[in-house]
């Protein structure tokens, strides 16, 4: 066989994956259009909370990936460079930056000292102007910073809100996931959960209607519901070999991350599931030993009985979603947040 | 008549060999423990108050070897030398060390010293940084209160509200004293050198502000006034967290420059703003924290309502510098996102400028001094010529 051959067996339902990301950028490419509001953010997920909301949202580090992905990062970065971004400064940062620089360019008629900038700028000029921002960093002290500064990119014109975090850094001996001292002193969600209220008040105001906290709990259930599915994944990677690879599970991680919260990421993991069992590189299950597909077989049947549960529980659901409950929402997004 | 040198030679030793500082002091308190507290915004009011030498960890120029190996070349020089004193024995004279602001270079560095310093303690209380919400000043006192209760278990003995207030007390005078410098600088009096101002602040982050103040004080007793000469004038900027090289501010006034202002943080930045001496300590140590970034912006804080390039125009204005140069050390991300809003404002003030990126290591001398000196070919042209 060919030395550089590629072997590897990627999940077909990536694909699926990828589609909808596809979906999402295009639209949000046309939410003006739509009478949506957009805005920008950066750090932890809070789509869900846009979502209820009724608002089109772009992640910066996300679109930044994207522009990254499709190797179409240049022109943010040379608009970035020419407006005096630090080649040195996070590439996230910088590439989303000079996207804020093309999209005002765009739209102000101003024009770039780069010469070709305009012919190939397109993508990264589409991203829509926001009508506000709001910043969720936790962990990485350049996010905060990079809204602040794409506030003052903008004219210092838009509101903006920071949600804060309290930092635990495990000061005590007893510090752990979720637990000590530390994180008991902090009364850390109930801080997170607070700034997490006062995001929806702003976002009450911005928007001018009350917020649908039921819309946020059916969010948070698909959420929820996919974050088990997730999970069950990960524990049917415990066989050798593994029904797939950290390249299929990273490759996921997009329509996790900001993706709105429908059944969808929920049906992509169930058909993640029930993929054709052939493991990377090419090999059938034969080739490993007598007792591996037994017990991916095993695996298989499992998985095609859970599959119709699934799809048994899922009907229902359909004629009954049950969400969670509202009041308990937000300090649950709050726990996880802060992590 | 008394010799001016000596007390400012004295504050120089200490700004320029803190360990050696620190000796002397130990064997002058038995006893008392020495804490090693990091930028930018630690209240070394409240270490004082418990009866800790309090010293804010100096770069030392030494080259970073171990270091490397613990933190990415990306990080800045001064997280590089912390990670490498810690991991070469060069911490061994703090008892303990304690840092309040988020910025991740100087976590990760705090990570190395806490991974390789494992019997003293390490402690981190994040400031909030988004100054502008209306539950900043609230979280501020809460973590100051916390600073305050960790202090007690460290030392054992309560930080009371008296022991507080006589510390924010010499701390003001210190500063105070301090300051009248600079403002006399930038009102036209060249007495101090940029490396004199720079050990006069240095040595007030290392050493008892009683002490100090009083070194200095005798010092300024002793200094003559010196006007201006015809240098191009030049504001210098930022230079957060340490002290850019002494030759480099020798070089910068050797190129046809007199500095007359600065905003960096071993300069104007780091004594701009007293405590207030009233009510409750910790809420007054909280309101200095919200009112120093007011006073002089700093882009590692988030607050929509102050400009630092507003400010930067504003000071330029005030003190007649010709020219900002600023000194960014390379990899600081928080005034990298700032430098393009800083470069806007100032060109629109039209006012010449000149960035420098300094790195831990080395010294570009000549490549600076000719950008520096093609700066004041710049600023001499704009000059107005006489009839």
């Amino acid at each position: 066989m060919d030395a550089t051959q590629d072997r590897s067996n990627r999940l077909s339902v990536t694909r699926s994956g990828g589609q909808l990301i596809t979906d999402y950028w295009d639209n949000l490419f046309r939410a003006r259009e739509q009478g949506k509001q957009i805005v920008w953010y950066n750090g932890g997920a809070l789509n869900p909370i846009f979502q209820a909301a009724g608002l089109a949202w772009c992640h910066g580090e996300a679109f930044a990936a994207r522009l990254a992905a499709q190797r179409l990062e240049g022109p943010a970065q040379l608009a970035g460079a020419e407006y005096g971004y630090n080649a040195e400064l996070c590439s996230y940062a910088r590439t989303h930056l000079g996207c804020s620089v093309l999209t005002l360019q765009s739209t102000e008629g101003e024009h770039s000292g780069v010469v070709g900038i305009n012919d190939s700028q397109e993508l990264a000029a589409r991203l829509p102007s926001p009508d506000f921002f709001v910043n969720n960093y936790a962990g990485c002290s350049t996010g905060q910073q990079w809204d602040g500064i794409s506030f003052r990119v903008y004219g210092k014109q838009l509101p903006i809100f920071n949600i804060s975090h309290p930092f635990l850094w495990g000061n005590k001996p007893d510090a752990g996931y979720l637990r000590g001292e530390e994180w008991e002193w902090e009364s850390a969600s109930r801080y997170v959960a607070g700034q997490l209220r006062e995001l929806i008040s702003f976002l009450e105001a911005q928007t001018g209607r009350p917020f649908d906290y039921d819309a946020l709990s059916e969010a948070m259930t698909y959420i929820k519901r996919a974050a088990e599915l997730r999970r069950e994944d990960l524990d049917l990677c415990q066989a050798k070999p593994a029904p797939a690879t950290f390249w299929d599970w990273i490759a996921c991680v997009a329509p996790i991350n900001f993706l709105p919260r429908r059944p969808g990421p929920g049906r992509l993991l169930r058909r993640r599931q029930g993929r054709d069992q052939r493991p990377p590189g090419g090999r059938r299950l034969r080739g490993a030993g007598r007792e591996v597909p037994a017990v991916l077989r095993r695996h298989h049947e499992l998985e095609q009985a859970r599959v119709l549960v699934q799809e048994i529980r899922r009907a229902r659901r359909r004629r009954a979603v049950r969400p969670l409950h509202p009041q308990r929402v937000l300090a649950g997004a709050a726990a996880h947040r802060h992590r | 008549m008394p010799d001016a040198t000596a007390p400012l030679a004295r504050l120089g030793e200490a700004a320029r060999d803190p360990r050696g500082y620190i000796e002397r002091w130990r064997s002058a308190h038995p006893g008392q423990p020495v804490v090693g507290v990091l930028p930018m915004n630690f209240p070394r009011e409240i270490a004082y108050a418990a009866g800790t030498l309090p010293v804010v960890v100096q770069d030392d120029k030494q080259p970073v070897t171990e270091g490397r190996s613990l933190l990415a070349e990306f990080y800045c020089g001064y997280t590089r030398n912390l990670a490498d004193q810690a991991a070469t024995g060069r911490c061994s004279g703090y008892d303990a060390l304690f840092l309040a602001d988020h910025c991740i270079q100087l976590i990760g560095a705090a990570d190395v010293m806490r991974a390789v310093l494992p019997d003293i303690p390490v402690f981190f209380g994040m400031l909030i940084s988004s100054m502008s919400d209306s539950w900043a000043p609230g979280k501020t006192a809460e973590m100051m209160g916390e600073f305050r209760a960790e202090f007690g278990s460290f030392t054992g003995r309560p930080v009371t509200d008296e022991a507080l207030a006589a510390s924010i007390a010499a701390h003001n005078r210190d500063r105070q004293l301090i300051r009248g410098l600079f403002d006399e600088r930038s009102s036209g009096n060249a007495a101090f050198s940029p490396g004199q101002l720079q050990d006069i602040v240095g040595s007030s982050m290392v050493m008892d502000p009683a002490e100090h103040c009083e070194l200095l004080a005798k010092a300024v007793r002793v200094a003559r006034d010196a006007p201006r000469d015809d240098r191009v004038r030049v504001h210098l900027s930022a230079h957060l967290c340490h002290a850019p090289k002494r030759e480099l501010l020798d070089l910068i006034e050797d190129s046809g420059v007199i500095v007359v202002d600065d905003d960096l943080f071993h300069g104007r930045r780091y004594v701009s703003t007293d405590v207030e001496e009233t009510g409750d300590p910790i809420e007054a140590i909280a309101r200095w924290y919200a009112r120093r970034n007011v006073n002089i912006p700093c882009p590692t804080r988030v607050q929509q309502d102050v400009d630092w390039d507003a400010y930067l125009v504003s000071a330029v204005r005030s003190s007649g510098a010709e020219a900002v140069i600023h000194l960014l050390p390379k990899f600081c991300e928080p005034h990298m996102l700032y430098y393009p809003e800083l470069r806007k404002g100032l060109d629109a003030a039209d006012i010449p400028q000149l960035l420098l990126e300094t790195e831990h290591e080395g010294l570009p001398a000549e490549s600076f001094r000719t950008r520096v000196e093609a700066l004041v070919e710049r600023v001499r042209r704009k000059r107005p010529v006489p009839a």
